[in-house]
């Protein structure tokens, strides 16, 4: 069990690890975690998800699409997403000399991009069930 | 001749007319995902091919007809991988067979070629993968010592059999999406539907026949 001393070092040395302190440092370091944005609920392609929407739902230009247009196309850009980032998994995996290792970091890879795919699809097929 | 070269046997259905189809939609259906030799011009070729199969699609039709494109054109990929992936787990098989099988098991073990074990048997898997005749001579070496061709390949498929499941499991998915799509555009069109079904499966045999 610690001291109460080593507690109080502890305490002290803790409050210089506040992280990064200018905000270039904050806005690069709240991107540490992030290796994709499948997960994030914020639309990606606010303008391209409107366009398609209107699309989808036979809108006019100036009208704007229903909700469950925009729910159908924002799934699609997802898929879109996934597709590429699918894509760049195996190519990487044909890039060169292929080994038993590189297998299985390619098929995990790609499971755990199957995840927010069948989520997008589930979504999707949900939504333009509707037209 | 192998994908995606075989599905050059299909373009000359393709016209220029039907490369141009979709334009309204194309930019929301992402790039050709294309990995490897694959190219521009066979998967182009490719879509329209399949693309032609369905006359004068709606915009909803038309999404999930880009669907049966990229999933087509997925199974067709994934079926190349998981024959790259066999053999990658033959090779790591030769390799382990030729480091701790011997030519003379009577001969005893301090007095076996230590030095090929290490580095000789890796140096050799890798010729039995690129090289025809050294692949030959390593096969046949192997066999003389017990283990033919089959055993070696079984083997490699019990020890790959996580990674070449994962690769089924992905293969399964697409044909299940790819028969919800076809579902979803017969419930707006069922002729269509039905053309497209037939279309993709005489391209897929045909596909199959040039390969083989």
């Amino acid at each position: 069990m610690a001291s109460d001393r080593q507690i109080a070092a502890n305490r002290k040395n803790a409050k210089k690890s506040t992280g990064p302190s200018s905000e270039a440092g904050k806005r690069r370091s709240s991107k540490n975690a992030v290796r994709h944005r499948l997960a994030s609920s914020n639309s990606r392609f606010p303008k391209e998800i409107v366009e398609l929407a209107r699309l989808l739902s036979g809108a006019p230009k100036d009208a704007d699409p229903t909700f469950v247009s925009i729910d159908a196309a924002d799934a699609q850009m997802t898929l879109v997403e996934v597709k590429k980032m699918k894509t760049e998994t195996l190519g990487r995996f044909l890039k060169g000399d292929r080994t038993c290792d590189d297998t299985h970091q390619m098929n995990e890879e790609l499971r755990k991009l199957d995840r927010y795919e069948q989520r997008a699809l589930r979504r999707r097929k949900r939504a333009l069930k509707a037209f | 001749m192998v994908y995606p070269e075989c599905l050059e046997s299909v373009m000359p259905r393709a016209k220029s007319s039907q490369l141009q189809r979709m334009s309204k939609l194309d930019r929301f259906l992402g790039g050709a995902p294309l990995v490897g030799d694959e190219t521009q011009e066979q998967y182009d070729a490719f879509r329209a091919t399949i693309l032609s199969q369905v006359s004068e699609p709606d915009v909803i039709n038309e999404l999930y007809l880009q669907d049966v494109v990229d999933l087509s054109w997925q199974i067709f990929r994934e079926r190349k991988i998981k024959a790259d992936v066999v053999l990658i787990f033959q090779q790591r098989v030769v390799e382990r067979l030729l480091r701790t099988s011997h030519s003379n098991p009577e001969k005893p073990y301090e007095e076996q070629d230590q030095v090929y074990a290490i580095l000789g048997s890796r140096a050799d898997a890798q010729l039995w993968l690129g090289n025809r005749d050294a692949r030959k001579r390593i096969d046949a070496e192997l066999e003389r010592r017990g283990f033919s061709p089959d055993i070696v390949l079984a083997f490699a498929k019990l020890e790959g059999r996580m990674e070449l499941d994962a690769i089924e499991d992905r293969i399964a998915f697409y044909e299940a999406r790819r028969m919800a799509a076809y579902d979803a555009i017969e419930r707006r069109n069922e002729k269509a539907a039905e053309q497209l079904k037939r279309g993709v499966r005489i391209i897929e045999g045909e596909c199959m026949q040039a390969a083989e």
